[in-house]
């Protein structure tokens, strides 16, 4: 017995084990050391991180069809070319398994970074631009004010993602984003205030910068439609020990002055958020039946009364608990929306509806699809048919039909009755003739 | 052949017996009806014996799953069906949409059978129903031709039926259709008809008005004998021919007829709410005034009725005229129906309902078609027609007007052509009954010797007896002119019975699911791609794959794939069918959210361009698009699938929204491997415009054997997980992207473990020794 | 119109005086039909179709019984008899009873 449990543990601890182990893909091994206090969060919190340098012969992200990494830091800037099997291609395919990324990048980033961004929906801005806020600025720049400073409240609104409590400004010395409009998908976690642009700072701006002001994201996100999740940002000084140390004075307008940047606290939060320590949802059960009934069943008719139950958890601190909402909405869809409702909170996660089913028969889907800013998608359908009435379900004996049968029933009583007095005057008649 | 020898030889036996009595001639109708039964039968073979037993075509695949479920499930299970897996997500009821009567036939004889301990399958049943009712029909013929000339006659036209390739074009072995029950019920109910206006019996009328239940449950053609039948009543009442009898048999058989009517789910209240029924009870409000008009004419016969009988009848007819129209104007009362108003116009369909002109079943009639389905009858019968015409009685106006009227509804539609059939055996074999009287007449007591050589002399015997009298004026015809007419006339017949068979055997019996081909040498090939492809849809696909495909298929898939479909052949839903339409002439993108909108998981096309089979899904697309500009118009466009030519071409002159069709390339995917010329489309005859393309939306799943069925799955939408950007849609330009790929590329394939490369690298970091080599 | 008038109580003096009790029977069965059929049309009228089929079970039920009535009424008339040759009026009467039998089926079948 308790083998069975030491070895249950054991798998478990194996499953927890893989879902932890991450790569991280360096430009060169100091990298270690300037940005140890992040690497150092990631480690506590049972991330097991293999480093590797990015142009590693031996670099393999799977072996024998099987992921040895469940998430992928790429804090290599300088990259040209991945080594061993890693390619633009190893990597995508790796986000289309189901893997999460963290990448991030400078002004000096190549051209694979942006292969890869444009992969995910985003851009990078060219080689060796970078973002320049000329009033953003922080006091330890260097003069090209590149370093800038940037307010909390230009994060995404996203508690999930970004934690609650940034009041820190932020640091950040990198390039910039652009993202694609039409995507719904991508996220501007961060983006530059509006007086920021992007553009290499040893030129003339000659041309228009290609991101300018608030559209120059500086840290993207995505979650893809299988949930992976890739945050990307343009500074790998971002997630630096520096940043993560300095103190923040602000050289023009209002000279924000902090001890401390904010940045710790964001990059641990972004990387909870990308590694699916938060905001993971799933649909635990689902339950439907007819008002009253005890099974469930696949088949409703026109107008039933059907209760349907959804049971909702969320991942909070690496166990699945009840998930606390009031805006999961259930659909009864065929083709379009027929029903659109709120489910009702219950105690332990459960979310209830109770509704009228339509008067129109067909083939029809329960839908649950949550999808919020953060949270991985919720998407739980169940397909049921609705009939219409059986022959022996109408309504009967209606009572404005009343006339109708007593009338039927007249016709046959009178037809009985007449055959008797027709019958009878039939002998009758020949003695009246006779008469 | 065969029919024509089982009939030769059944003549055989006959000769010399003719002892003119009513035994006798008994005998000689039971032994002739038996052989017509047989031969018709026979002939009807030839499906199952090229091929096998096996359902043919489309709409019998649903009859036979139906009639599967309701053998299965019970009756009122089958009643109550509601089939979700039939134009999804809308689903069908089977049980309110379908004519019960021929699952109900084939469920009473597969429980008969059983209960005598005959275990046969019911599929067996629904593969010789038609042969078998066949027989049927021919006997019902020779009562309705009795009825209305002579038993001869009935004879005749009871071997005409049995053989004749306009009613075996729908009841061959396999071909499992309402029509095959449907003729013999039609017969049926004439004859009762004829028999009750006849005798004036209300037994007869109810009789009549029970087969014309039977009729309703099985075919939508029911719809001919409530609008003949008050004709026939209606020309008698013009033509002064108004009779106590006429009374009593049409009041009663209409109003039962009604409230049977009315029993059929499929039919509810349309008796009394669509227009095409109207004129019975017209009618029926007519006879009822006339009919008490005339009570108050006989009750006082002195005085001045004549002109109110006139005036009261004329008064009647426009006051009920007015009250339809009235009611139609108030929507109480349906307007005609489309397909009805097709028949009247038949430009009509092509404009308004495209989906009714896109069934070769429903274009008009070709002279040539005539001859192929009637043969030498299509010549006698107006002979016949003429002889009824001039000795009129009530039941020969009937007999006109049914000529008449289905002549006409043949000319409009091929399909109709079915209806036509009964009424020109029966008139060509009046004909011909009267012609060989005319001949025979004064042969039969002093010439035997002339006898032998006339196979249908058979006929005449039993007949001549019972022949009602009529005028036979004609005299002194020699000799040669005698035996020549009898020889042309037997040469006439044996061509008809050959026609006959060859029509039945090569026109008729292809069960168009399993094709045959011909090579060089005579040798039969047998494709069998559309059972490859649904077998390998029923045992490949998760059991509630959605499977799109054009509406012809959707029986067959559901049938045999067990798959659901979105459309099928019950086209009930106009709108569901445009939009698949609209899927199918969209490009991919757009097509791809249509079917993600319909949950389609796989979809299938019909491509024939391998093996030259005409009836592919590229012929049939410019109905797709037609019936889908119907629905949408601001999509899809007609012209915009036609070179600036106005042609239809599939080559590289075809327009890009050809090209760019779903259908198209769905057809032409990957078609480049095949073919003798690579990707020669051998159906049209020409090179496919655009190849070499790639999909983006769908994969292909499955391909038979002769290209003819291609399946494709559809990607489900987080297959498109990631929002790649394209490189046309960038601002940034990579400076070398091109150079890079194929970089990687090369990288890639040349080793697996390959060093990258860092810019500007600080530190010389070395490959690590490969250790392990695999 | 006129000789309308004049002419009903013309008729209605022909109709007692020529029409055998037999026949008034049956015209006093028809009379009572066909009153039942016309307050089931009022009380449709009035109501509403609502129970479209029980109403027209019970209407056309009524209709029938009238139909076959008069038919049977003409059978049974001895001024008829070149009419319905080789019917007897007991075949008539059986007639009618059978078809009273089928048409009593159905209705029950279609009342709901």
């Amino acid at each position: 017995m308790k083998n069975l449990i030491i070895l249950c543990l054991l798998g478990y601890l194996s499953i927890a084990f893989a879902d932890k182990e991450t790569l991280v893909l360096v430009d060169n091994l100091n990298i270690r050391e300037t940005h140890s206090l992040f690497f150092k969060s990631l480690q506590e919190r049972g991330y097991t991180l293999t480093f590797k340098l990015a142009d590693d012969a031996n670099l393999v992200l799977s072996k024998y069809g099987e992921y040895l990494y469940k998430n992928l830091i790429v804090f290599a800037p300088s990259v040209v070319e991945f080594g061993g099997q890693l390619d633009t291609e190893a990597i995508t395919r790796f986000i289309d398994d189901g893997g999460n990324v963290l990448m991030a990048g400078s002004s000096a980033a190549g051209d694979v970074y942006r292969e890869i961004a444009s992969e995910c929906g985003f851009e990078m801005d060219e080689e060796s631009a970078a973002v320049i806020d000329h009033f953003n600025y922080d006091s330890l720049d260097e003069g090209d004010h590149t370093r800038i400073v940037v307010s909390p409240k230009n994060l995404i609104d996203a508690p999930t993602i970004v934690g609650t409590h940034n009041t820190q400004p932020l640091l950040f010395d990198g390039t910039g984003l652009i993202l694609d409009k039409d995507n719904s998908l991508v996220l501007p976690i961060l983006t530059a205030d509006s007086t920021a642009y992007s553009y290499n700072p040893k030129n003339q701006v000659k041309e228009y910068p290609h991101a300018v002001g608030r559209k120059t994201v500086l840290i993207a996100a995505l979650q893809a439609r299988n949930n992976a999740r890739i945050v990307f940002s343009g500074s790998l000084f971002f997630f630096s020990d520096e940043a993560f140390n300095s103190p923040v004075s602000k050289v023009h307008g209002d000279k924000i002055k902090a001890a401390l940047s904010g940045n710790k606290q964001l990059s641990i939060h972004l990387s909870q958020w990308v590694f699916g320590e938060r905001g993971q949802l799933r649909v635990q059960s689902v339950h439907h039946q007819r008002q009253g009934d005890k099974q469930s069943s696949n088949t409703y008719t026109i107008t039933d009364t059907v209760v349907y139950r959804i049971e909702i958890e969320e991942l909070k601190n690496g166990k699945w608990q009840p998930f606390e909402a009031n805006d999961v909405q259930l659909e009864f869809v065929r083709i379009d929306p027929f029903i659109r409702t709120t489910l009702q909170k219950k105690p332990n996660g459960i979310y209830e509806a109770i509704f009228k089913v339509p008067d129109v028969w067909g083939v029809y889907q329960f839908k649950v699809d949550y999808d919020r800013v953060g949270y991985t998608r919720l998407y739980h359908s169940t397909q049921v048919s609705v009939r219409p009435l059986q022959h022996t379900q109408y309504e009967r004996f209606i009572p404005s039909a009343y006339p109708y049968y007593v009338s039927a029933f007249s016709m046959m009583i009178g037809v009985f009755l007449f055959s008797f007095v027709f019958l009878y005057y039939k002998e009758d008649s020949p003695k009246s003739k006779a008469e | 052949m065969p029919s024509a020898a089982t009939e030769n030889k059944a003549n055989v036996p006959k000769k010399g017996i003719f002892n003119n009595t009513t035994g006798f001639s008994t005998l000689i109708t039971v032994t002739v009806l038996s052989l017509a039964w047989l031969a018709g039968f026979a002939s009807r073979l030839f499906a199952v014996i090229r091929f096998e037993s096996i359902i043919h075509e489309f709409d019998p695949w649903f009859n036979y799953r139906s009639t599967a479920y309701m053998v299965q499930h019970g009756f009122y299970n089958f009643l109550n069906w509601f089939d979700e897996r039939a134009w999804y997500p809308l689903g069908r009821i089977v049980g309110g949409t379908v004519y019960p009567g021929l699952m109900i036939t084939s469920g009473t004889i597969h429980w008969i059978l059983h209960t005598l301990n005959i275990p046969i399958h019911i599929r067996d049943i629904c593969v010789f129903l038609a042969p078998v009712f066949s027989g049927l029909t021919a006997i019902a013929t020779y009562l309705l031709t009795s009825e209305l000339w002579s038993r001869g006659a009935g004879l005749f036209a009871a071997c005409f039926i049995a053989i004749i390739p306009g009613y075996s074009s729908r009841s061959v072995a396999g071909s499992y259709d309402n029509e095959g029950i449907a003729i013999f019920a039609l017969q049926f109910t004439y004859y009762l008809w004829l028999k009750s206006i006849k005798s004036g019996s209300i037994f007869w009328s109810i009789c009549t008005a029970l087969s014309y239940f039977y009729m309703v449950s099985a075919w939508g053609g029911y719809v001919f004998i409530i609008n003949l039948i008050p004709l026939h009543v209606f020309v008698l009442l013009i033509m002064g021919r108004f009779s106590q009898r006429l009374f009593v048999s049409y009041s009663v058989f209409y109003i039962v007829g009604l409230l049977l009517s009315m029993q059929i789910p499929f039919v509810g209240f349309q008796p009394i709410r669509t227009s095409e029924h109207m004129a019975a009870s017209g009618v029926f409000a007519l006879l009822m005034a006339i009919g008490a008009l005339k009570y108050l004419h006989s009750l006082n016969p002195k005085g001045q009725w004549k002109q109110l009988l006139i005036l009261g009848g004329l008064v009647a007819a426009v006051t009920v005229f007015l009250a339809v129209v009235l009611l139609t104007y108030m929507g109480i009362i349906a307007p005609w129906s489309g397909r009805f108003y097709s028949l009247w116009d038949t430009g009509y369909a092509k404009i308004h309902i495209p989906i009714i002109a896109s069934v070769s079943e429903h274009q008009p009639t070709t002279w040539s078609s005539f001859f192929f389905d009637l043969h030498v009858l299509v010549c006698t019968f107006p002979v016949g027609l003429w002889y009824c015409i001039k000795n009129v009685n009530d039941e020969r106006v009937f007999v006109a007007l049914y000529a008449l009227s289905a002549v006409y509804f043949a000319g409009v539609m091929v399909r109709l052509m079915l209806t036509l059939t009964p009424v020109v055996c029966v008139l060509a074999g009046i004909a011909f009954s009267i012609l060989l009287d005319l001949v025979l007449r004064e042969d039969e007591t002093p010439a035997p010797t002339q006898e032998s050589d006339d196979k249908n002399l058979y006929d005449k015997a039993g007949k001549l007896k019972k022949r009602t009298p009529e005028p036979v004026g004609e005299t002194g015809l020699g000799m040669n002119v005698r035996s020549g007419t009898l020889i042309a006339f037997m040469i006439l017949l044996m061509l008809f019975s050959v026609h006959c068979t060859w029509a039945t055997s090569n026109a008729y019996s292809s069960p168009s699911i399993v094709l045959a081909s011909y090579g060089n040498d005579g040798s039969r090939k047998i494709l069998d791609d559309f059972r490859e492809a649904y077998g390998w849809l029923s045992q490949n696909t998760a059991e509630d794959a959605r499977v799109m495909s054009w509406w012809d298929y959707g029986y067959q898939i559901a049938g045999m794939g067990n798959r659901t479909t979105l459309v099928d052949n019950n086209t009930w839903n106009n709108s569901h069918i445009a939009l698949v339409g609209k899927a199918m002439a969209s490009n991919e993108t757009a097509a791809y959210n249509i079917m993600t909108m319909l949950d389609v998981d796989y979809v299938l096309v019909i491509f024939g361009g391998a093996i030259g089979y005409s009836g592919d899904d590229i012929n049939k697309f410019i109905w797709m698009v037609r019936i889908a500009e119907g629905e949408h118009p601001k999509d899809i466009h007609e012209a915009d699938y036609f070179t600036e030519r106005g042609e239809y071409r599939i080559d590289s002159e075809a327009s890009k929204t050809m090209l760019n069709s779903l259908m198209y390339k769905l057809s032409y995917y990957r078609y480049d491997s095949g073919g003798s010329p690579p990707g020669f489309d051998r159906t049209r005859g020409a090179l496919p415009g655009l190849r070499g393309f790639k999909l983006t939306y769908l994969e292909e799943a499955y391909t038979t054997e002769h290209w003819l069925v291609r399946i494709y799955r559809v990607k489900k939408p987080d297959e498109f997980n990631r929002p790649r950007l394209p490189l046309a849609k960038r601002t940034i330009q990579t400076s070398n992207v091109m150079s890079k790929k194929l970089a990687v590329d090369i990288g890639h394939m040349t080793s697996k473990r390959r060093k990258g490369a860092l810019k500007n690298k600080p530190i010389l970091v070395k490959g690590k020794k490969v250790t392990k080599l695999d | 119109m006129s000789s309308l008038t004049s002419v009903i109580p013309k008729l209605y003096q022909e109709y007692t005086t020529k029409t055998s009790k037999k026949l008034k029977i049956i015209d006093a069965y028809l009379l009572y039909v066909f009153l039942t059929a016309v307050i089931q049309f009022v009380y449709c009228c009035l109501v509403g179709t609502f129970p479209f089929n029980s109403f027209l079970s019970g209407f056309i039920s009524t209709v029938s019984c009238f139909v076959l009535g008069v038919c049977l009424r003409l059978q049974v008339n001895p001024e008829n008899k070149n009419e319905f040759q080789g019917l007897s009026a007991e075949r008539g009467f059986a007639d009618f009873i059978f078809a009273h039998l089928v048409l009593h089926i159905v209705v029950i079948n279609f009342i709901g």
